[in-house]
């Protein structure tokens, strides 16, 4: 008897653009092939679980970025993935504006690294699903 | 060539070096200039704001220059610093003018002077304020991210009848300040900080900056570093390039050509990984060489896995060049002739997909791409199909200069000794740039008191996005999304 990979199927909403998001594309491609976990790119807030934000993130994006999380049903989890996103290096010096992010947004799981390989991504959200 | 060939050849181009378009505008502007500097293909001087007008004039319509396509505008209000490229595809260089004021404590007014470049230069419109675009083009507005990996702008609409009047491309949401990427950092920081800003060919800007400094300490690097650098390069093109594939694959919907391309890129990026130590961000070229050396097993390793690459790739071409549902999608859709291309003063392949010959690699001589045979692929017509099969026809290319790289590897040092610390630089501006997979990368670089270094970097994203603005209008709506990835505007801008 086979036994299915999938424990529970979650649909990501990646954020923002930068080298991160090449090695995310990676990950859905057919060598690492996420979908086989149950895990599927959204392309809209409303249809995602999963809210990925990494990469460069001026202060225009980040008020867009409340908005996508706004839009996101409940219950809904955050992933900070690379070092952008966990060091708060928005290439911004607009403190209040990180104190805000920091307040309205708590990170479920942090992945680190410039870029996270695939597997490392693809390694978070299995740990992500055990989580739930 | 015969006589007569030769004199007219002559006679049409009378000036063609760097050196002697120096000389010229050194005759003709005297004092009303500063220094100038010569890069090469680039040159470089100042100009003050009142002699801007003047200045620029007597560069593109003087018959002996002919600087005729405005390459780039970037403004530093906080540095009161304007940097202009003018470009000449004929002659092949690029005049660069710092328009700086005499008194620093005089602002500079970016209104009035791009107001004066627009006189001479159409597409000069693209800098001025177009905020007013945003309310005038509402009858559909695509935010960012919205339609999968068009992610670094936003999209405003007009149109009628599912025909599209006018498009305004708004890519405020992804730009950035590169004074904050670059705080506190010394030169072996900016190389690992650097790559960053094109974030699909990382080894592009490590590559332009480094090349600016060994310009200006006059360094001669090993042959074998320069091979390897070049063998970094086109590995980094190919990555580059079917990522572009897969972005458009993903657009048309075809999840075919997706998949075998995604799987293509992996195994470019595996021989990336393998040499650098890193799958995207290489962090390998240093000043006068590269980090580590390759060895024989890797080389053979590259030679072996070059003919499979090839024949998988070959057949992602048929299927883009025989689908009829791609072909529908982007043959004869969005055409961009030579006369536009230049004038919007594009380059790499999306000025090459429109049939006109201009690439670095060959024009400039960088490296020494002049030791191998490869040819320049061109387009036909300039439609979305010849910006996609182009790349194809680069990616065949490049995979030929990596299988001749990698039989005559010389044998030598991978890098020049010396010690980082003890470099004394002199005070100057420097140009540098390359031949990107996007188009041409440039770096301004300027060498301050204490070794202080400002970098400004100059993209071909602003062109690319000009040109996709002016394709768009008269398209039908429904090719809107090929069309804006055909164009491939994928990096961040900076300012």
């Amino acid at each position: 008897m086979s036994i299915s990979l999938i424990k529970s199927s979650f649909n990501i909403y990646v954020s923002g653009f930068g080298c991160c998001k090449q090695e995310i594309i990676a990950s859905v491609g057919p060598v690492y092939d996420i979908s086989r976990f149950g895990i599927s790119i959204a392309s809209y807030p409303e249809d995602a679980d999963v809210l990925i934000i990494q990469g460069f993130l001026n202060r225009k994006y980040i008020k867009r970025l409340f908005e996508i999380y706004g839009a996101m049903k409940n219950p809904k989890w955050i992933v900070a993935y690379g070092r952008c996103a966990i060091e708060n290096a928005f290439f911004e010096s607009d403190d209040d504006l990180i104190k805000t992010f920091k307040e309205k947004i708590n990170f479920d799981i942090y992945v680190p690294g410039c870029p996270p390989r695939p597997e490392a991504f693809i390694y978070a959200m299995l740990r992500l699903m055990e989580k739930t | 060539m015969t006589n007569e060939e030769l004199k007219f050849n002559i006679e049409k181009h009378p000036i063609n070096h760097a050196e002697d378009i120096e000389k010229e505008i050194d005759i003709l502007f005297g004092n009303k200039i500063g220094a100038i500097y010569n890069f090469g293909k680039e040159l470089l001087f100042d100009v003050s704001p009142d002699n801007l007008s003047e200045v620029l004039n007597i560069l593109r319509n003087n018959p002996d220059l002919e600087f005729n396509v405005l390459a780039y505008i970037k403004k530093k209000p906080e540095k009161n610093l304007l940097l202009i490229g003018l470009l000449s595809y004929d002659k092949g260089i690029t005049i660069n003018i710092r328009v700086k004021n005499i008194i620093a404590e005089r602002r500079i007014d970016y209104k009035s002077i791009i107001d004066s470049v627009k006189k001479y230069f159409k597409n000069a419109q693209y800098y001025s304020d177009r905020q007013y675009l945003k309310d005038t083009n509402r009858d559909a507005v695509i935010l960012s991210q919205l339609p999968e990996t068009l992610d670094t702008f936003d999209i405003y609409l007009s149109f009628e009848d599912n025909i599209i009047n006018q498009a305004y491309l708004s890519n405020e949401i992804s730009m950035f300040n590169q004074d904050i990427l670059f705080k506190n950092s010394d030169i072996n920081k900016i190389i690992a900080k650097i790559n960053i800003l094109s974030y699909k060919a990382a080894v592009f800007p490590e590559l332009c900056f480094c090349l600016g400094i060994e310009n200006l300490l006059s360094l001669k690097i090993p042959k074998r570093a320069t091979y390897i650098r070049m063998l970094l390069c086109e590995l980094f093109r190919i990555s580059s390039h079917l990522s572009f594939i897969a972005n458009t694959s993903l657009i048309i919907g075809n999840q075919n050509a997706l998949n075998y391309t995604l799987t293509e890129k992996e195994k470019i990026l595996n021989i990336i990984e393998i040499i650098t130590g890193s799958r995207v961000i290489p962090n390998f070229i240093r000043i006068g060489g590269v980090k580590k050396d390759i060895d024989d097993s890797i080389i053979k390793m590259i030679l072996k896995s070059l003919p499979g690459i090839f024949k998988n790739i070959r057949k992602i071409e048929d299927l883009f060049s025989s689908d009829i549902v791609i072909l529908g999608k982007l043959k004869e859709i969005a055409y961009l002739n030579i006369k536009d291309a230049r004038s919007f003063g594009l380059t790499g392949p999306n000025l090459r997909a429109s049939g006109f010959r201009y690439d670095l690699r060959k024009d400039a001589g960088y490296l020494l791409y002049k030791d191998f045979s490869f040819t320049i692929p061109l387009g036909r017509y300039g439609d979305n199909l010849d910006r996609v099969i182009i790349r194809f026809k680069e990616i065949y290319q490049a995979l030929k200069i990596i299988n001749e790289i990698a039989k005559i590897l010389p044998i030598g040092p991978v890098a020049k000794m010396m010690d980082h610390s003890a470099i004394v630089f002199e005070e100057s501006p420097i140009i540098s740039s390359v031949e990107c997979p996007d188009g041409i990368f440039k770096l301004y670089i300027e060498i301050k008191p204490g070794s202080e270094i400002e970098i400004i970097p100059i993209g071909p994203v602003s062109n690319n996005m000009h040109a996709c603005e002016q394709s768009l209008e008269g398209c039908n709506f429904d090719n809107l999304l090929t069309t804006i990835s055909s164009f491939c505007i994928e990096s961040p801008e900076m300012y």
